[in-house]
């Protein structure tokens, strides 16, 4: 497993390399030119395909949310979830270990949830809450006790690591009367970790109010690693290191390094970048450190990397390991490690 | 494959015999008159200058070395010596023995201000066997209006039809459908990787060190080899033999300073020319002040150094030395001084050139050459170290005999052996004290040879042809290990001994290209080629850039192969006044390469593994109309083509246009000398939009947008027209304590009628598909919308530039 700062990481993926180099010339060229300007496009109707965003993990029951890909058709309000989730699809989720659950649907506003553990939820599903009134009506699936797992921390089914795990999904049909079979699978790898966290000096224009935050690691000695990691400021979600939240082995195998962790910034809001490797001083940090099979660490540096925010990319296909759809069914064998910075 | 081939070589084995029978019948002696042609004012070599023997219609040209060499029965017989812009000079000579008449060239009176447009003799054109083949004199190209007042010969050739521009103001060009590493680029024979600077705006070409630019776009001669789609061939200049001299230019974004002269007058010259930019000096200030000051760490700056020595060391033998080193340089420092970026980059060649005369009829040119392309990018971030390396080095020992054993034979053979090493993209650094390296280190040997032979040659006064043969051999030998991964576990390593075959290939490249005169004015040629490629560069990117990596063949990298087939209709108006052409073509190309649809080019691994294979597959139509001299000059080119790839792992196997597929390319080029002080010139261009992939939908991960992009290059941008013109005011040469001065004011005005012009076209998603404060609007809400985006680059630019020379 591997990590270190976004801007060096960017540089092992020559997508984005590219367009560093590019923006770094035209951008210039452009700035001074200012001939940017909206533009008609005809883009032709796509056919939709249903969308995976599922994961289970270790000590945590399996949760999915089902999707449809959209057209670019004028706006797109998310208020209106109706055209979005696909409801009332058939769902279970079979353990290498033999051990089988059916996953049920249940809507937010269906749960009648307070409001602190709605932010939660929706924060943890990458929305966030705009007022009481206005509450998304996400839906997910889930194990059939899920409240129980919300009261008690625990529930029948839940991940556990060095175990494979099969979903099986029959979803309604888009167009036409035939419905829709999706399969996939994931492995829950064993949870390696990291040695510890540590505190390092920022650079000299930040010093007196932020800190570098390294993690130590020791890479173990045989390839096949992967790692997905999220940071966590107090109380807010944990949200995913822009330069990237996925890495393989193949520059640190055998190693035992520091290298500085990005801090993760929420992805509706306006991205810092120049703070963007540091944390400040007072806050307490939460790092996840997830382990992930090759195939979640496929899906995710190819959707890290596809260049949907950049003009300059080349198109990259997204993988998946969803038979007959998109998206991601993966298994994560976490660890979290919890830094106080002091003032 | 092998049927054909062999049926090709009994038919120039056939044709041989004929001639050489019907040579045997001849019985009045034969003698040979053979020589140099050069500049006069300057000693330089005159590269296809003609020599017509005007009591047999025939006649030939001078080599790259400015040799020529003809053999007839004895007799007596007028020489006409030509060459455009020139003064014809004839002489009467009695050929009783071999005579050697090495000819020096003067400037025509009437000519002295006029544009050039190529060094063909009188109707070449419609004579020679030539399909696709321009020569551009560096006059051209500085008489033009140039972007930012930088002349560059690239984006001079892609006026000619059949070549597109890679992208706006780029110097990296297409030819008929070919990618852009399917172009041999030569300079001074030694191949150049990587021919632009600034990310390919400007070329690596330094127009005060250029002499002469040969281009063949198709039917290319045996002569070449190792590329599949086009020949640039840059000749230096080789330094004056009469008289010191210097000239240089100051532009808008870089100066240039050349200096020449004799070591020895008539026997030894050189020349050094040397180009930086300033825009790093001149931003410098600026940059801090721009916006927050993030700018002000940024720094660029290139430069270029071409150097020359061209020693005649008898009548019979001649030493050329000369090279090339040109280094982009990109700095970038966080303010802040904890992060930094360094990246260089940059080719050096090297050549060593000997010419020697065996007899007056047997030429020999022999090479060797040392070229290299390298990058590198250093970053640093606290403790830890970060660089990235890729580079490609060639060294290359060379043959190439001229030989003329009778009039109306032009042979050419030679062999050629190439030592090939690339370095692929290697990660390393440390953190701490610990240091990491990635796993892909080797570096990937090769050896490549070539033999051919080719033969330019009358069969009757209406027919003529050019027939050739060249066979190539390459292998991809160890020392080589790798590491194969299979869902990123190591699975197998691979180990290969220094000196072990890996892998070995070959091909036979028949080439031939006739002549079928019509009448004196006009004729039709045919051409067809097929070419090997054993070196490859793969880009995603819409243009080519320096961190485009270039491999060799390997196990899994198959050779390209190209294949050409041509018809021409070649006629010349008003006593060679105007020359017109049609050409049509078919190209097909085999072994192509792409990265993969998922790929992102992950440089941990090996980049081959991240590449996907196919055919390609071009066809059009090129129509050219010149008029070559007098005080109005210029062209027009229209092309008419299609370029479709067909890969099984892309657009689910089916065809597609590629990325520089353009329906419709026209230039139109015209300069006007309106008196001796003044020089107009216009181009105007007009290309059918390039191809793009954009998205078609997209779906939400973790509350962000994800495209899911349509059929490969399904959008076509819209159309690309500029005009651009340009003033060249030359003040008359001023006599200054006995040292003549002259110099010229060169005003270039790009993008005219100030189109925004398509750069590239993005989907901005606006709104917030999470919640929360919109980054776009600044208001709550949780809604996307979607518009289309086209950013142009460069707006209406003039320039203006000083040149001198004394």
């Amino acid at each position: 497993m591997q990590n270190t700062n976004s801007l060096i990481k960017s540089l092992l993926h020559l997508n984005v390399f590219r367009q560093f180099f590019l923006w770094s010339v035209v951008c210039g060229l452009l700035t001074f030119s200012g001939c940017v300007k909206v533009i008609d496009v005809k883009i032709p109707a796509d056919e939709q395909k249903i969308v995976v965003e599922g994961s289970i993990e270790n000590n945590v029951p399996p949760v999915v949310i089902l999707t449809k890909s959209q057209n670019f058709f004028g706006t797109i309000d998310l208020n209106n979830l109706g055209n979005y989730f696909v409801h009332g699809a058939r769902m279970k989720v079979t353990s290498s270990d033999g051990t089988e659950t059916p996953l049920q649907e249940f809507c937010l506003q269906g749960l009648n949830l307070p409001q602190d553990q709605q932010d939660i939820l929706l924060g943890a599903l990458g929305f966030s809450t705009i007022d009481s009134v206005n509450v998304p009506n996400v839906c997910v699936y889930t194990v059939p006790d899920i409240i129980g797992y919300f009261v008690s921390g625990t529930c029948a089914f839940m991940g556990k690591e060095r175990t494979t795990y099969s979903l099986d999904i029959v979803s309604p049909p888009i167009v036409g009367t035939d419905s829709i079979h999706l399969t996939a699978t994931t492995h829950i790898p064993t949870a390696i970790g990291m040695d510890s966290l540590s505190l390092r000096e920022a650079g000299e224009k930040y010093r007196d109010s932020m800190v570098s935050i390294y993690a130590n690691v020791s890479v173990p000695d045989t390839f096949g690693n992967f790692l997905r990691y999220k940071t966590k400021r107090n109380n807010e979600p944990f949200y995913n290191p822009k330069g990237g939240s996925v890495y393989d082995d193949k520059l640190w195998v055998g190693l035992s390094l520091a290298l500085p962790l990005e801090r993760g910034q929420n992805p509706n809001a306006k991205f810092d970048l120049k703070t963007d490797t540091y944390f400040w001083k007072g806050d307490t940090v939460t790092v996840k450190w997830s382990n992930i099979d090759s195939k979640t660490y496929d899906f995710f540096y190819t959707l890290e990397n596809d260049g949907g925010d950049s003009p300059f990319s080349s198109p990259v296909k997204i993988k998946t390991n969803i038979n007959n759809g998109l998206g991601i069914w993966a298994g994560y064998a976490s660890k979290f490690y919890k830094v106080e910075v002091p003032e | 494959m092998t049927k054909p081939i062999l049926h090709f070589l009994f038919f120039i084995g056939s044709i041989i015999s004929v001639k050489s029978s019907s040579a045997q019948t001849v019985v009045v002696p034969k003698y040979t008159v053979s020589g140099y042609i050069k500049e006069g004012a300057n000693g330089e070599s005159m590269l296809a200058a003609s020599v017509y023997i005007v009591e047999l219609n025939k006649g030939t040209n001078t080599n790259e070395y400015g040799f020529y060499s003809l053999t007839m029965p004895a007799g007596k017989y007028t020489l006409r010596f030509s060459y455009i812009g020139f003064a014809q000079q004839e002489k009467k000579i009695d050929l009783d023995k071999d005579l050697r008449i090495n000819m020096e060239m003067g400037l025509a009176v009437k000519e002295v201000q006029e544009v050039v447009i190529t060094g063909e003799k009188k109707g070449n054109n419609v004579e020679s066997t030539d399909m696709g083949k321009q020569e551009i004199s560096i006059e051209v190209s500085k008489s033009l209006p140039a972007l930012l007042g930088e002349v560059d010969v690239l984006k001079t050739i892609q006026l000619l039809p059949g070549i597109m521009a890679a992208g706006e103001g780029n110097s990296g060009f297409y030819v008929r459908g070919g990618g852009p590493d399917q172009n041999l680029v030569l300079l001074d024979d030694a191949v150049v990787y990587n021919t632009g600077h600034l990310f390919g705006f400007f070329s690596v070409f330094n127009s005060d060190a250029v002499k002469n630019t040969t281009v063949i776009k198709g039917g290319m001669p045996a002569e070449y080899g190792g590329r599949i789609s086009s020949v640039v061939d840059v000749q230096m200049k080789e330094g004056n033999m009469k008289k010191w001299s210097v000239s240089g230019g100051l532009g808008l974004i870089s100066s240039r300073l050349t200096i020449e002269g004799p070591i020895k007058k008539d026997r030894c010259s050189f020349i050094i020319s040397a180009r930086r930019t300033y825009i790093d000096l001149i931003m410098k200030p600026i940059l801090p002040k721009i916006g927050d000051g993030s700018f002000a760490g940024n720094d660029y700056y290139f430069y270029d150094i071409n150097a020359k020595i061209n020693y005649r060391i008898s009548d019979r033998d001649r030493l050329y030395l000369s090279g090339y080193f040109g280094r982009d340089v990109f700095n970038f420092k966080d303010p802040t001084g904890v992060f930094h970026l360094n990246f260089p980059w940059g080719n050096s060649t090297a050549t060593i050139r000997w010419n020697h005369l065996f007899s007056d009829k047997l030429f020999l040119n022999t090479m060797f050459i040392y070229n290299d392309f390298g990058f590198k990018a250093n970053t640093g971030y606290q403790d830890i170290k970060f660089s990235l390396n890729s580079a490609v080095q060639e060294a290359t020992a060379k043959m190439d005999f001229d030989y003329s054993p009778l009039l109306g034979h032009m042979m050419k053979f030679g062999l050629q052996y190439n030592f090939h090493v690339f370095t692929p993209y290697t990660a390393s650094g440390s953190a701490g004290a610990t240091d990491f390296k990635s796993t892909n280190q080797a570096k990937k040997f090769a050896h490549e040879a070539s033999l051919y032979f080719q033969d330019d040659f009358d069969i009757t006064r209406w027919f003529k042809m050019n027939i050739g043969l060249r066979a190539s051999v390459f292998t991809f030998m160890g020392p080589f290990s790798k590491t194969v991964f299979n869902e990123g576990k190591a699975v197998d390593t691979l180990n290969y001994k220094k000196g072990e075959n890996i892998q070995t290939y070959w091909g036979l490249e028949p080439r031939l290209s006739m002549r079928f005169k019509v009448d004196k004015s006009s004729s039709i040629k045919l051409g067809a080629t097929l070419n090997n490629q054993y070196v490859h560069l793969v880009s995603s990117s819409t243009t080519t850039l320096p961190i485009d990596l270039w491999v060799p063949s390997t196990k899994n990298v198959k050779p390209q192969i190209g294949a050409l087939v041509a018809l021409g209709y070649f006629r010349n108006f008003k006593d060679d006044m105007i020359e017109t052409s049609v050409e049509v073509y078919y190209k097909h190309l085999w072994n192509q390469i792409e990265y993969g649809e998922s790929a992102v080019g992950d440089i941990t691994a090996d980049v081959e593994d991240q590449f996907t294979y196919g055919q390609g597959y071009s066809y059009g139509a090129e129509f050219f109309v010149k008029k070559a001299k007098g005080k109005w000059t210029g062209w027009i080119g229209y092309t008419l083509a299609w370029t479709w790839r067909k890969f099984p792992d892309i657009n689910g196997g089916k065809p597609f246009l590629a990325r520089y597929d353009r329906r419709h390319d026209l230039s139109i080029v015209q300069m006007y000398e309106i008196d001796k002080h003044w020089k107009v010139s216009a181009t105007f261009v007009f290309a059918t939009g390039q191809r793009t992939t954009l998205p078609v939908s997209f779906f939400l991960n973790e509350g962000q947008v994800h495209y899911i992009y349509g059929k490969r290059n399904w959008y076509e941008l819209p159309a690309y027209h500029r005009l651009d013109v340009g003033f060249v005011y030359t003040i008359l040469p001023k006599k200054v304590r006995k040292i003549k001065f002259t110099s010229d004011i060169s005003f270039s005005i790009y993008n005219v009628y100030n189109r925004l012009n398509p750069f590239f076209i993005f989907i901005d998603a606006g709104g917030n598909p999470g919640g929360g404060k919109s980054t776009v609007t600044g208001e709550d809400s949780r809604s996307i919308s979607f518009k289309a985006k086209q950013a142009s680059l460069f707006p209406i630019l003039p320039s203006i530039t000083w040149n001198f020379k004394f």
